[in-house]
């Protein structure tokens, strides 16, 4: 079975790095066009801007395990404290055989859990150092971190 | 599945002043890289600040605290070799941490203090690191500058203004064209 996929539209942008706007997809396979959905194509012409635009794409299937390094570079974490942020947020460890594993969906979870309680802290970090009158301190002769 | 981004270790010397310290915290919250914070640096950040009179030491616990909520900390155990990349034996903590975590880059505003490479880890300083990752996006970074700034509330910051105290910090490529041919970090 062989599967094209092709992109039709205006030329890319003088970089020609990217796929330019208004494009359209056409995908045929063994000869055969196939009608895609329109949120599918909207979804794959994304893909390949990003992609062109030299962007790494994952495309996983919601359901689909991960192995604890690759959630870990997913996070980007590494594995030990992907293990201590897994435990602390209750998230599910799968075990197969000897293998440790995650359901790409509950990964997509702690993701936006870890992003909520990292937006916050930083929040409340501002806010006192607000307090505090930091901001008003932005010379290196104030700093006393900073060695002779 | 690798998001493809770079891990770093930031000295304790970026972490003040807070529109520094906010930049870096802003742009790993948005993916740009992975921040890992010495624990030792956390603490070197209050005791410093607290002796200094810069503010007082419940705000300066509280500052440690809060920081460190974000990121959490990491610690590593000693290492006797420390010093072969290190002149000053205060800074040890930081090469025992590139031991144990192996980042990309050590970043620190005192690039003259270590071997400009620790094992696989690159010594940067904060203005150039972030020069060399935005070099061909200048665009993407202005935006993070302005998401930094809208953070601001209690006094409400211009970016104009942000922008202008980065420089005195060191940020001097931000009134620069962005160079052409310069070797892309990522």
């Amino acid at each position: 079975m062989s599967t094209s996929i092709i992109v039709q539209g205006p030329p890319a942008l003088a970089s020609q790095r990217t796929v330019a706007p208004g494009s359209q997809l056409r995908v045929e396979v063994d000869g055969n066009k196939q009608k895609l959905p329109e949120n599918l194509e909207r979804l794959l012409l994304q893909a390949l801007a990003d992609y062109a635009a030299g962007q790494t794409l994952t495309l996983t299937s919601e359901s689909a395990l991960v192995t604890t390094q690759q959630a870990a570079d997913f996070i980007g974490v590494s594995r030990p404290t992907l293990i201590k942020l897994l435990v602390e947020h209750h998230t599910p460890l799968l075990t197969t055989g000897k293998h440790r594993r995650i359901r790409f969906s509950d990964l997509l979870v702690l993701e936006d859990q870890l992003r909520d309680k990292r937006e916050v802290a930083f929040k409340e970090l501002i806010e006192v150092s607000e307090s505090a009158g930091l901001y008003s301190l932005t010379d290196d002769v104030t700093n006393p971190l900073v060695k002779g | 599945m690798s998001k493809a981004r770079p891990t770093i270790i930031l000295d304790t010397n970026l972490l003040f002043p807070a529109s520094t310290r906010d930049l870096f915290v802003h742009l790993a919250i948005e993916g740009f890289f992975e921040l890992l914070i010495p624990k030792v640096a956390l603490e070197e950040l209050g005791r410093t600040l607290q002796a200094s009179g810069v503010i007082s030491e419940e705000n300066a616990t509280l500052i440690e605290q809060k920081l460190e909520a974000v990121f959490g900390s990491i610690t590593a155990p000693r290492w006797r070799e420390a010093g072969s990349y290190t002149s000053d034996q205060n800074d040890w903590f930081l090469v025992e941490c590139v031991r144990s975590f192996r980042p990309e880059f050590l970043v620190t505003r005192n690039t003259k203090d270590f071997a400009p490479l620790i094992l696989d880890t690159r010594v940067i300083s904060g203005a150039t690191f972030l020069r060399d990752l935005f070099y061909d996006n200048r665009a993407t970074f202005m935006r993070e500058i302005s998401a930094i700034v809208s953070r601001y509330q209690n006094p409400k910051v211009s970016i104009e203004r942000y922008i202008a105290a980065l420089q005195v910090q060191g940020f001097d490529w931000l009134e620069q064209e962005p160079p052409e041919n310069q070797p892309s970090m990522s």
